[in-house]
């Protein structure tokens, strides 16, 4: 990145291979990735951060089991 | 002739005028390869949800499953809940996609890793999309053929034709637009059987009475074991990110929350609708002996034909027709994307205008259509089309999880992956004669392996490139601004 727009913007280390990049504040207020960051969750894990990604999961899998009780219990109708 | 009513062609050929005038209609908004190829990244929740729904379902899923449950019983339903559990992942993938900001899956592969599997992995999406068409076309036909007694071959050129005229004329707007009223098509494909089913075979007790138990079992012990289904759901898992059409799908919503409400909860509408398919299938377990039809994928026309009212008829074929127009109409446009960026502009003619692309990018959905119509001519069946597909993909997935999570991973190292996982597959398949289970555990395995091993032994990627990648992934939609102040504009959006 040009050495003129370092100091207007802040930035961020993901990866000892990957120069710095810039940092993101959606990403402090939730908005971070689960997967992308998978590597670095055991020092970067709160629910602040990953709230999005973590609700939504978790909702998602909530759907996941009541389709397969779905499924289940229409197999069993009559049974 | 066509063994359908008067009432049924009013429907059919009322549906087919409405749904293709409305498409060409659409078509005169579009202007440019980006909205021909992504909307113009403008799609809200309810259209992604809608695409989500459309583009993934197809009536070739209700035909296999239907046509596996009536063979095996309700363990038929695997064939699509393979994907049952990937789907949550889809609340995370799709805000990756779209921050990506790429048009193709290609653009991925050359970004992250290097022009040369950019290259690769264009050719690669281009035969899957051609495989997908002809197994939709041949999924229709299949069923169209049960309820028509038409030739195969007449209807597989005539839906063909159709979704040609619908699909090129308008791009992705086209498609996408439309799907609100495809979504409501797929719903009534997927139940309308259901009261006629259960009203035939005399309700759920006597469906249970006259069918052995194993048939109401989630596992079939000699197509689909336990392990089979495990590995099945693995591979979906790891493949779909590779899927060529999903950075369409999930990365065309105006905001982040759009992609993931419209990518997550579409599928689990299909998910739902999967049910249905299976219960469909066991109707006709009870109502036609096995081995009375010439082949299990018949079944699901076999029942519309037997079951459903003039008019009623009408509906379920357009209904079958407006999944395929759909799909086969987003899949063209996302294969002429790939060739048109990827190939012809990268390789071929790099300067030329947005027009002469666009008129490319349609010369070149025609051909994928020739080729999707020979594979519906020529292809065994929909449930061998689409086992064959779920492995092959997974391969290419591989590299895509890992170059997304690791930095280190690189351009050799995904290489790598892919050969030495398709190597293993195919070897350990056709040489060794090994099942499925054991097959795709082994080979995935040795993809991984191989990604890590050789990324390790090799020079990681170009720490700018690395920056580039990781900066998009770490910049939400909205704060563009900040890539523009670091010089890094993205390059697709």
């Amino acid at each position: 990145m040009a050495e003129e727009n370092r100091t207007q913007i802040e930035t961020q280390i993901v990866s000892e291979l990957v120069p710095p990049i810039p940092k993101s504040k959606l990403e402090e207020e939730g908005h971070s990735l689960l997967i992308v960051d998978l590597l670095r969750l055991p020092q970067r894990l709160t629910y602040q951060r990953y709230r999005i990604d973590i609700i939504g999961f978790v909702l998602a899998w909530i759907w996941v089991f009541l389709l397969l009780a779905l499924g289940y219990w229409v197999a069993r109708i009559g049974g | 002739m066509t063994g359908l009513s008067t009432l049924d062609l009013a429907v059919i050929i009322a549906y087919l005028f409405g749904i293709t005038a409305f498409g060409l209609y659409v078509s005169r908004r579009v202007k440019d390869t980006e909205g021909y190829f992504m909307g113009n990244r403008r799609f809200g929740k309810a259209l992604m949800i809608a695409q989500a729904l459309t583009t993934g379902t197809r009536a070739d899923y209700a035909i296999g499953v239907a046509g596996a449950s009536y063979e095996i019983g309700m363990a038929g339903i695997w064939y699509q809940w393979m994907w049952i559990f990937s789907t949550p992942f889809f609340w995370l993938l799709s805000p990756i996609f779209r921050r990506m900001r790429y048009v193709t899956t290609a653009d991925f592969f050359e970004e992250r890793f290097s022009k040369s599997l950019g290259f690769a992995y264009s050719l690669f999406a281009i035969y899957l999309f051609i495989l997908w068409q002809g197994t939709i076309i041949k999924g229709a036909a299949t069923t169209i053929t049960a309820i028509t007694d038409l030739p195969e071959s007449w209807i597989i050129w005539g839906v063909t034709a159709l979704f040609v005229l619908f699909g090129v004329a308008g791009g992705l707007v086209a498609a996408v637009t439309t799907d609100f009223i495809q979504g409501i098509f797929i719903l009534i494909l997927s139940f309308l059987l259901i009261p006629f089913g259960l009203n035939a075979v005399g309700g759920f007790s006597e469906m249970h009475a006259k069918l052995d138990p194993q048939m109401f079992s989630l596992v079939a012990p000699k197509e689909l074991t336990l392990f089979t289904i495990t590995m099945l759901v693995i591979s979906g898992l790891i493949g779909i990110v590779a899927q060529p059409h999903h950075m369409a799908v999930a990365g065309s919503g105006k905001t982040e929350m759009n992609c993931r409400v419209g990518w997550c909860y579409g599928n689990f509408i299909k998910r739902l609708c999967t049910i249905g398919w299976a219960l469909t299938g066991l109707f006709a377990a009870v109502l036609f002996a096995q081995g009375s039809l010439a082949n299990r994928e018949l079944a699901f026309g076999a029942m519309i034909k037997m079951l459903l009212p003039s008019g009623l008829v009408g509906l379920m074929i357009a209904a079958i027709l407006a999944t395929v127009i759909a799909s086969c109409a987003s899949f063209m446009i996302a294969g002429s994307a790939l060739f048109t960026r990827n190939l012809y502009q990268k390789f071929i003619k790099p300067a030329a205008e947005d027009a002469h692309y666009l008129k490319v990018g349609r010369i070149v959905s025609a051909i994928i259509t020739v080729g999707s119509l020979l594979v519906a001519l020529y292809i065994p069946s929909v449930i061998a089309a689409t086992v064959h597909f779920v492995e092959i993909v997974a391969f290419v997935g591989v590299p895509m999880w890992v170059g997304i999570i690791w930095p280190r991973a690189n351009a050799k190292g995904a290489w790598a992956s892919i050969i030495v996982g398709a190597a293993v597959f195919f070897s350990t398949g056709n040489l060794l004669d090994w099942d499925k289970g054991p097959q795709l555990l082994v080979s995935l395995i040795c993809a991984f392996a191989a990604v890590i091993l050789v990324s390790l032994v090799t020079k990681p990627e170009p720490g700018q490139r690395l920056q580039r990648f990781y900066s998009l992934l770490h910049t939400p939609v909205g704060e563009e601004e900040n890539l523009e102040k670091a010089g890094m504009k993205p390059a697709f959006d």
